[in-house]
């Protein structure tokens, strides 16, 4: 069994993630203190596409899958990495299914303390922005942006 | 819901109900004639059975899709009915038996009509119509008790069960009208419940509501049997207790009448299910307590009697209302399961406890009050638990999960393994680790100084500097003498001058000589950290009283550390060794002389000093929206603190200031922060509002703190007053307009529709907001989780889903501002048809950009605000916020053939087509055209990087520019744009997927 995680273990996690590298500590602690651990085994589904969204993930090992909803698997992530930020911060059902792939932790955190920190964070709104316009570009939808 | 049915089936409910007092009165009657209390634990067990057995069944027919059970039912009512004196007669066991088939046919009788009648509502119209069949079914029992008093007293009690007989025929006789009017209703019935199907019942409300049930039959069951036993011992005569039976369900019935005309629906629709559900467990159990105490038959009959009472005009509605998360179809099988077999299996075991244990009850008359007040308590307690699943059941039906979001994970913050890790993680190698675990020990310092004060002068030098360094920030008694130790044996220059900084924080004095020593060596702000430490110190502790170097310290404290600036200066004040005058005159040339960084210093200093002047200037930066200045906020202490709000109180602070102000204070603990974020909530400006609220609901989470209700009521009636007139404007556009608000969400293509069009569009979004400023504030008042579930489903296409987040939100809502919630909920998902005169008008007064969008002028910035909202980055942000931007924003004429952007030149700005057609080509190749509306470059603008494209004009044209620098400012000025951002790239991202 694996030993329960303190708030500091959470907020270095957090930490770790590219998203949140930049916040201060004393923002990230509360926030880690309220996240959540989550456990999944190997296929065990994390949420399924078309749930609302209500929080969004980091991984803190193993790795998980993103798969289409025709079952084909999109993509694999792995430790350090966020899930699920997109349905948190928009309000709309999950556009993939996650599973474990093969077992994985995660920290959740609640969708108002991630809008509270992007609200008193401007630096992290441009660093979101930037990531979220990267994978605009990888994922095609901006084929030949001007 | 089917109003023609309406009639027959308040007729149906008040006969049903009829019959049943008609046969009540009569079986309680020639039951205790025949055979006296002895047998009442008897019977209560044959009746449970008895009805359990016919409810299963009943329960089985109706999940086959059986629709008219009731029909045989009343048939074989009438026929008991109608025989029942003849068997009468016959004595012995037969009495027994015809008692229990007249009372088990007629109240399954009566819970199929029911049944049959309340099917015809649904939903919200069924909080309108229960009440009304409820009270239809009191009078009918009112009616039925009384007109067996006057059958009793003008004639004989036999003749009550033909009368129960005939009433039984025509009940048959309505119920089919009701069939055949309700037949429509049934399709629908049906198709929902196909749908429904998937959902599973929510096992843990309906489990306690069982438990519920089950000890509420228990209660009831000992209530009778000591109201029962108190009637035989006063009479004997079966005519004169038929009339003492009858009286007593005639007057009980008047009151429960009484009750739901002008209480129940009051209770019902606008109070919380958990005070409905609490408040008869309260009554009786008083009632059972002054029971013991009082052992008189007026007694029992209250109790028996407000039993009766409030079960039916508030426990039996509350317990309705309880199951409507559940689907219609499951709702019904639950609601004969609870009464039927739940219900009636408390009662069997209340029965079979009076018969095992008759001894105990009948040596002692207070025993059986006693019992009834322990179960009053327990049945308290699972209402209560009840009341609270079908929140979470609500909440969770609408996809929100774990709504209780506090754990007490701040609890075991720092163990002593904790603290141990926390030191070490201060030395560690990869210096953002060590940052962090700086910014960590910190806080140990703060919260548990003494887990920390055995790892002072341990371990390698950076982390003896990061220890004392926490030390010096929180000074505590805890840390004294372990840091003297540590301070004397400290060999390493740095580390000594933290060291030093340390003991000047707990004004320990011990090392003067020693410091005295150092900074001989050198000056003030020396680059070597030791000497300028030891200059630090030594003007700390007092040792540099009236000296210029006193002043040469100082200054340079005021370049590097704020904090031990305004310490220095403090001291130096108390001691008379600086005049007032002396330190602002320090500080000022700070501020003017210093570098960005250190002018925050500076003013950070002498706001902790309290002075007016740097704190004015302290609000001049958060006016002009300096960053720091929200920083140096947060660290003000109390005093320091009251003074600013004072000064910010008297300046008449613009929105934008106090919206500032706000959100630095959120990061501050003190409860005067707190306070004038709940004094916000009554500020005019609606975007201070918001921000309050959610100050207020992190304080609530995080901090504990508790929102005084009055100050939420307040502004939900303020907020709900601002909704009325957004909902109402919207009834007051024009269908077409209204179609062409949600049309232009999906096709992204304002532009070029005209001003009416960029109106109706604006109020829509302004409507969303005003709602949305409704929920948070109903946050406030707990549920969060829920409340902002119900506020996505409110946006749901579904209509299930949009009438439990009417439920939710109704249910969070207190008393009186229950019923105008509702209205204004329904006024919005289903705009009135008729708007009240001048409803544009009043929407336009209290809301200055509609007033704008609305008027004649500035036809060129709204032209631009309609571009922007062409593109998808600027769909989730506020219409002002964006006129803003527009204004920022230049046109550019471009000539036939003009290119406009390069493939491969920087991405420096966004463009939106104001006129003409524009070719978008990679390489010679032409991949797409853009037309008046279209926007591009909208990824350059948020990261910058080079075109992918270049675009040129076809036949000249026009195009509204929007720079990259631009829109960077504004991200950093205003944060309600940068979160639009995200959520418009969020959604453009999914419609890629």
């Amino acid at each position: 069994m694996t030993p329960a995680l303190t708030a500091i273990d959470k907020a270095l996690a957090l930490r770790s993630a590219p998203l949140f590298c930049d916040v201060p500590a004393d923002d990230l602690l509360p926030v880690g203190a309220h996240s959540t651990v989550v456990e999944l085994e190997h296929g065990e589904i994390l949420f399924g596409a078309g749930e609302l969204g209500d929080a969004l993930y980091v991984i803190l090992d193993g790795a998980v899958d993103v798969i289409a909803e025709d079952g084909g698997a999109i993509a694999r992530l792995g430790a350090g990495e966020c899930v699920g930020e997109m349905a948190a911060l928009d309000w709309e059902p999950r556009s993939a299914t996650v599973a474990g792939a093969p077992r994985a932790r995660l920290l959740r955190v609640d969708r108002n303390d991630l809008f509270d920190l992007l609200a008193d964070h401007p630096a992290l709104v441009s660093r979101l922005a930037v990531v979220l316009a990267d994978r605009i570009r990888k994922a095609g939808a901006a084929d030949a942006e001007p | 819901m089917n109003r023609r049915a309406a009639g027959p089936a308040l007729a149906a409910a008040l006969l049903s109900m009829a019959a049943v007092f008609v046969f009540k009165t009569y079986a309680d009657a020639v039951f205790l004639a025949e055979y006296g209390v002895a047998y009442v634990p008897h019977f209560y067990v044959a009746q449970a059975a008895a009805l359990i057995a016919s409810s299963g069944a009943y329960t089985r027919l109706i999940r086959r899709g059986a629709t008219r059970v009731d029909v045989p039912v009343l048939v074989a009512t009438a026929a008991l009915g109608a025989g029942a004196p003849f068997f009468e007669h016959l004595g012995g066991a037969w009495v027994f038996a015809v008692a229990l088939g007249v009372l088990t046919l007629s109240g399954l009788a009566q819970l199929a009509v029911w049944n049959a009648a309340t099917a015809i509502a649904g939903g919200r119209s069924a909080r309108a119509f229960l009440p009304k069949v409820g009270a239809a079914a009191t009078t009918g029992a009112a009616l039925g008790a009384f007109g067996s008093t006057a059958i009793v007293g003008a004639a004989d009690l036999d003749f009550l069960a033909p009368v129960g007989a005939a009433l039984a025929l025509v009940i048959l006789a309505l119920r089919l009208t009701l069939a055949r009017r309700a037949r429509p209703r049934q399709r629908s019935t049906r198709r929902l419940r196909a749908g429904a199907g998937a959902r599973p019942a929510p096992r843990k409300l309906v489990l306690l509501l069982a438990a519920a049930a089950v000890t509420e039959a228990l209660l009831t069951q000992f209530l009778d049997y000591g109201f029962k036993r108190a009637v035989t011992a006063s009479f004997s005569d079966e005519d004169r207790i038929g009339l003492f039976f009858s009286l007593f369900y005639g007057g009980v019935n008047v009151a429960i009448l009484g009750l739901q005309l002008f209480a129940a629906s009051r209770l019902l629709s606008t109070r919380s299910l958990r005070r409905s559900l609490s408040l008869e467990p309260v009554v009786l159990g008083a009632m059972a307590a002054l029971w013991i105490g009082v052992p008189a038959l007026a007694l029992a009959a209250v109790a028996r009697g407000l039993e009766m009472v409030l079960k039916f005009a508030v426990a039996r509605p509350a317990q309705e209302v309880a199951l409507t998360p559940l689907a219609e179809h499951a709702r019904r099988r639950w609601k004969v399961l609870l009464r039927g077999v739940f219900n009636q299996g408390g009662a069997a075991g209340a029965g079979v406890l009076l018969v095992v244990l008759a001894p105990l009850f009948t040596a002692h008359v207070a025993v059986v009050p006693a019992v009834a007040t322990g179960l009053a308590v327990a049945w308290l307690v699972l209402q209560r638990s009840a009341a609270s699943a079908y929140l979470d059941t609500l909440g969770a039906a609408l996809g929100a999960r774990d709504l209780s979001v506090r754990d007490g994970g701040e609890a075991t913050l720092f163990d002593r393994d904790g603290v141990e890790r926390v030191v070490r993680l201060a030395g560690h190698g990869d210096e953002r680790v060590a940052a962090f675990g700086r910014e960590l020990l910190r806080r140990v310092a703060d919260e548990q100084p003494r887990a920390l004060a055995p790892h002072i002068g341990g371990g390698d030098p950076a982390v003896r500097r990061a220890v004392y360094d926490a030390v010096a920030a929180c000074p505590s008694r805890a840390f004294g003498s372990a840091l003297r130790r540590a301070a004397g044996l400290e060999t390493e220059e740095e580390a000594f001058a933290a060291a030093l900084a340390a003991l000047a924080a707990h004004d320990d004095a011990g090392m003067v000589e020693r410091a005295r020593v150092l900074a001989r060596t050198g000056a003030p702000g020396d680059d070597e950290p030791a000497v300028h430490g030891a200059w630090l110190y030594l003007a700390r502790v007092g040792a540099l009283d009236g000296t210029p170097e006193l002043r040469a310290t100082a200054t340079a404290a005021l370049h590097r550390d704020g904090l031990v600036a305004a310490r220095i200066l403090a001291g130096a004040a108390r001691r008379d060794a600086l005049s007032e005058d002396a330190v602002d005159e320090l500080v000022l040339a700070a501020i003017d002389g210093a570098p960005a960084e250190a002018r925050a210093q500076a003013l950070r200093a002498a706001a902790g000093l309290g002075r007016s002047r740097p704190l004015t200037r302290l609000l001049e930066a958060v006016e002009s929206g300096e960053r720091w200045a929200g920083d140096a906020i947060a660290q003000l202490d109390s005093a320091a603190l009251r003074r600013l709000l004072l000064i910010a109180g008297a300046r008449d602070l613009g929105v934008r200031s106090r919206q500032r102000l706000l959100r630095a204070l959120r990061w501050s603990d003190l409860p005067e922060a707190a306070e004038h974020a709940a004094r916000a909530l009554s500020d005019p400006e609606p975007s201070i509002r918001s921000v309050a609220v959610r100050s207020l609901l992190k304080l609530q989470r995080d901090a504990g703190y508790e929102v005084d209700i009055d100050r939420i009521e307040e502004a939900l009636a303020a907020q709900m007053a601002r909704l009325e007139r957004y909902v109402l404007a919207r009834s007051a556009l024009s269908a077409d307009l209204r179609d062409i608000s949600t049309q232009m969400r999906r096709r992204q293509r304002l532009y070029g529709m005209g001003r009416e069009a960029l109106f109706a569009d604006e109020l829509e979004r302004a409507t969303e907001r005003a709602l949305s400023r409704l929920c948070e504030l109903l946050a406030l008042l707990g549920n969060p989780g829920s409340v902002f579930a119900a506020e996505r489903a409110l946006a749901s296409p579904a209509y299930q889903a949009r009438r439990q987040a009417v439920d939710v939100l109704q249910e969070v809502a207190r008393a009186d501002q229950k019923a105008r919630l509702l209205t204004l909920l329904e006024a919005y998902l289903a705009p009135p048809a008729d708007a009240p005169e001048g409803a544009l008008d009043r929407v336009c007064e209290i809301d200055p950009w509609l007033s704008r969008v609305r008027g004649d002028g500035e036809a060129e910035l709204m032209r631009r605000v309609s571009a922007l909202r062409g593109s998808v980055l600027f769909d989730r942000v506020a219409g002002d916020v964006l006129a803003d931007l527009a204004e920022h924003a230049d046109s550019v004429s471009q000539p036939a053939g003009a290119v406009v952007v390069r493939e491969g030149d920087p991405g420096d700005a966004l463009y939106v087509v104001l006129a003409g057609a524009f070719r978008v080509e990679v390489g010679d190749s032409e991949v797409a055209r853009l037309e008046p509306g279209d926007a591009f470059g909208e990824l350059s603008l948020v990261d910058g990087r080079t075109r992918g494209a270049s675009v040129s004009s076809e036949a000249g044209g026009e195009l509204l520019r929007l720079p990259r620098d631009v829109f960077q400012r504004a991200l950093d000025r205003e944060s309600s744009l940068g979160l639009g951002l995200v959520r418009g790239l969020v959604q453009w991202l999914r419609n890629a997927a």
